[in-house]
């Protein structure tokens, strides 16, 4: 992918953060986003859902780890070295989005968003907000509120 | 100004709570002198920062609330059921008064009309009828003052010899219709003029604010023959009848700059609705200016008496509080948010001192005492650095509770029934945030027990109880959590009613077997009310659903205990601090975990255990003859699958809030240690069987198990367990 997209400076210019799980790119608008680091351990959480890793310890705040993979229905990332965590502030919530690798910062217009295809997957139409096309690329963007983890019934 | 304000309503939220203690001990006959004196100050105090934000309502009516209070402690008035039942109504409007300026709100105007006329009679009659509202009022009219009033608006004279100038104008007598006056007698010393300072001006900003009756006192300046300039002879009485929104320290403001120049006395007085004492007579000019000297003597006779008057009043009343000479403890305000950086950030550093103690054990030989003996030392220091910022945000509940007692008044009037409220341990301290989300869970719980809890009086009498009702409210520590418990000495749940409705309601099915307290605890279910009618009081239908989600919000639990006819009790726990605790480092399933001391009673080892094998792989503990369940912590949390056997299993025993207890089994035990609680709600959500988190030495997480949960409680399961398939069938959406 390319060094800043040359564009128009228009208001509705946005960065985006670009990644990739597998073979497929991803994105979140870069507002959201607090940091990236590499992959440290986590602490499993008992009755969690499969999707949460675990929690971090983020220099002493206590955050969620979502295996983004598992969460948009790619399969269970196991953890290495290699894989890296967005660390993102969303809804009042800081969570950390574990993906295979960081790509880019891109510059996009918003108005270039395109749909996302009526496909029958529940989780494609509810985490998936539309695709930027960028250079052959299809970067898919994320709903971070949606991919957020749900609250579950807390009775007592 | 809006700084100002916000200062004021916070004192008045003391002088409320120095008020209402005032008054438990008038009704619990333990007071004394100094209590209805405090009270008095307290009113006053509210009186005086009402005039300054011109809150005519609340000065009106503190000032009534007052001149009883004034009474009693000149033992006009002898305290009685009646008058104190007078003075708590007067409270609780007087509440009202400041809530609704607070919000800048305005009550209706009946409220607290029955309480002010009441009030204002009570004070009449105990002044044998006169219609005085304090006896100080004709002070001013009974001196033979030579009151000579002027108006202030015309030229005082700009010399310091201005008498001349001051006399001769027409006198202006000060209306007696009720209001209150301000009499401020003024001489000023040399070092006044010799610094420039002009009475005059002082006088004419006085009169700015209210119609100003001046009199000068002659007296004291020599014939002309023996005249020297250096003694500032004249004292001048001043008597204001202030506009709307002026008070003492309004007066006081004007001869701030004059301070230690002069001598000033400032007293309040009333005057009564009808002239009585005759008015000083408006001395004609002529003669007051012919002959000086002989009407001099007069006032000069009499003014000390009047001084000593006003002086009294100023021991009496205080002034405004700032005066007062109460031994009190010295206190600042700070801002919370500054309190919970310092606590955030010594939160941070206990995890730094215990991950540098860490690694300093895992150095080859810690040969070097002193660092070993440094590093303990730290530890004592932030140890103790943690407690005491802790304790800053700890209050007594005192505060609280007396809020309730207000609540109880309240909905004891509006149910038709009599009742008290009795409280235990106001004194326990806790944090401050839990006091303040305390108060609409503990409204409701106390409407619902005067509401459904206590009896009406007949059926209490035929019942063979006394007609009053007791609503009992306690506050304790216990192993590291502060325990509030209402009860009432009404009927007790009734559960007929309760399945019944419940069933009506689909809560429950008929065929369902309950115990009575799962019966019990369907009143916590979203949408139960069992009045019948929907009284003004509870049965709004958002009952006490509501109560138990707002207690759980604050990582607190809740009980209800019922003996039919014997009465309620709920009970209600909270964590004590929401940031540290003692816990115990166990392993299960390679996790670490940590279990908190409070609820550890002992551990065991395989060996010393007595295992029983009962249905489904439930197993059992014998320990002092009594039968205890395992729990078997890995697999409660979904860690692992259950074991076969406990053989390499460590045995901790747990006690609840409820009193039971079990045995829960995990790998190994590390070690105690003390922990930072870190909350997992606010980037997650709360977790089934955990309480929180923690960050351990090395800087990875441990969650800390809720014991609570981890306690089966019969015909219930393990809520930890349940609540765990719950979650599974939740998550498989999506």
């Amino acid at each position: 992918m390319s060094e800043q997209a040359t564009l128009e400076k228009t208001d509705d210019r946005i960065e985006i953060v670009s990644f990739t799980i597998g073979e497929q790119a991803f994105c979140l608008d870069i507002g959201h986003v607090l940091e990236i680091r590499g992959w440290t351990s986590t602490t499993t959480l008992p009755h969690a859902p499969d999707y949460v890793v675990g929690m971090m310890n983020l220099r002493g705040a206590v955050l969620p780890v979502i295996d983004l993979s598992m969460r948009l229905g790619l399969g269970k990332t196991i953890p290495e070295s290699r894989h890296v965590i967005i660390i993102a502030h969303i809804d009042e919530k800081s969570v950390g989005f574990l993906v295979d690798a960081v790509s880019n910062i891109i510059t996009v217009n918003t108005e270039e968003m395109k749909p996302t295809p009526e496909v029958s997957s529940t989780k494609t139409t509810a985490f998936i907000r539309g695709v930027y096309t960028l250079e052959e690329t299809i970067v898919r963007a994320i709903d971070v509120h949606q991919i957020m983890p749900q609250e579950t019934l807390s009775a007592a | 100004m809006s700084d100002l304000r916000d200062m004021f309503f916070e004192e008045c939220d003391d002088l409320l709570e120095v008020l209402s203690t005032g008054l438990d001990d008038l009704q619990n006959e333990t007071s004394d002198a100094e209590t209805i004196n405090a009270m008095f100050r307290s009113v006053h105090s509210i009186k005086g920062g009402a005039g300054a934000f011109g809150l005519d309502r609340l000065i009106k009516f503190a000032h009534a609330f007052e001149n009883v209070l004034d009474d009693l402690r000149s033992n006009k008035l002898d305290v009685d059921p009646t008058i104190t039942a007078l003075m708590f109504s007067g409270f609780d409007h007087l509440s009202d008064l400041v809530d609704a300026a607070r919000e800048d709100n305005d009550l209706p105007d009946s409220d607290g009309a029955a309480v002010l006329a009441e009030l204002k009679q009570t004070t009449q009659n105990a002044n044998g009828g006169s219609g005085d509202d304090e006896d100080d009022a004709n002070e001013v009219s009974e001196d033979d003052f030579v009151a000579l009033t002027l108006d202030i608006g015309l030229d005082l004279g700009g010399d310091d010899e201005g008498p001349g100038d001051l006399l001769g104008l027409p006198t202006l007598s000060p209306a007696a219709d009720g209001a209150t006056y301000y009499v401020v007698t003024f001489k000023a010393e040399p070092v006044l003029y010799a610094r420039g300072h002009d009475p005059a001006l002082l006088f004419r900003a006085l009169g700015e604010m209210g119609d100003l009756t001046v009199a000068a006192d002659r007296s004291e300046v020599a014939p002309l023959e023996s005249l020297q300039d250096a003694p500032a002879a004249i004292s001048w009485t001043l008597t204001l009848r202030p506009d709307d929104g002026i008070d003492e320290s309004a007066i006081r403001e004007i001869f701030e700059f004059v301070e230690g120049q002069c001598s000033l006395t400032i007293s309040e007085t009333v005057a009564e609705d009808e002239p009585e004492a005759p008015e000083p007579a408006p001395a004609p000019v002529e003669e007051v200016a012919a002959a000086p000297v002989n009407t001099a003597p007069k006032p000069k006779a009499k003014a000390p008496a009047a001084l000593t008057k006003t002086e009294k009043q100023e021991a009496k009343g205080g002034d405004g509080g700032k005066k007062s000479s109460e031994p009190r403890n010295s206190t600042i305000r700070v801002d919370l948010n500054r309190v919970d950086r310092l606590i955030n950030l010594v939160g941070e550093l206990v995890i730094s001192e215990a991950m540098l103690r860490q690694s300093m054990n895992e150095l080859p030989v810690s040969a070097n005492s002193a660092v070993s003996e440094a590093i303990g030392q730290l530890k004592t220091l932030s140890g103790v650095l943690q407690e005491s910022v802790m304790a800053i945000r700890a209050q007594p509940v005192r505060g609280l509770f007396q809020r309730m007692s207000r609540i109880v008044r309240e909905s004891s009037r509006q149910a038709g029934k009599t009742s008290r409220l009795v409280m235990v341990g106001e004194a326990t301290e806790v944090d401050k945030t839990v006091t303040e989300r305390l108060v609409e869970p503990l409204t409701h719980m106390i409407r619902n027990s005067v509401d459904h809890g206590l009896e009406k009086a007949e059926d209490r009498v035929a019942a063979g109880k006394p007609e009053m009702g007791t609503i009992k409210l306690e506050a304790a520590h216990r192993s590291g959590r502060v325990v509030i418990s209402l009860s009432d000495d009404g009927a007790g749940v009734n559960r007929v009613k309760v399945r019944q409705k419940a069933e009506e309601k689909g809560l429950v099915r008929p065929e369902d077997d309950l115990t009575d307290s799962d019966i019990d605890n369907l009143l916590f279910r979203p949408g139960f009310s069992t009045a019948d009618e929907i009284s003004q009081l509870s049965g709004r239908g958002v009952g006490m659903d509501v109560v138990r989600s707002e207690i759980q919000a604050l990582g607190g639990r809740i009980n209800l205990q019922s003996e039919p006819g014997k009465g309620t009790t709920i009970t209600i726990s909270l964590p004590l601090t929401l940031a540290v605790m003692e816990g115990m480092l166990i392993e299960v399933a390679g996790e670490s975990l940590v279990v908190p001391t409070v609820a550890l009673r002992e551990t065991l080892q395989p060996g010393q255990a007595n295992i029983h094998d009962f249905c489904d792989g439930d197993r059992g503990l014998s320990v002092n003859d009594s039968m205890l369940p395992i729990v078997d912590l890995g697999e409660a949390l979904g860690f692992r699958t259950p074991l076969d056997d406990f053989n390499n299993q460590s045995l901790l025993l747990i006690e609840g809030e409820s009193g039971r207890r079990s045995a829960l089994a995990v790998d190994g035990i590390v070690e105690q240690r003390e922990v930072v609680i870190k909350g997992l709600e606010q980037n997650y959500q709360s977790i089934p069987g955990i309480a929180a988190a923690t960050i351990l030495g090395n800087g990875k997480i441990a969650l800390i198990v809720d014991t609570d949960q981890m306690i089966p409680s019969p015909g219930n399961g393990n809520p930890g367990l349940r609540k765990g398939s719950e979650l599974a069938e939740v998550n498989s959406y999506v």
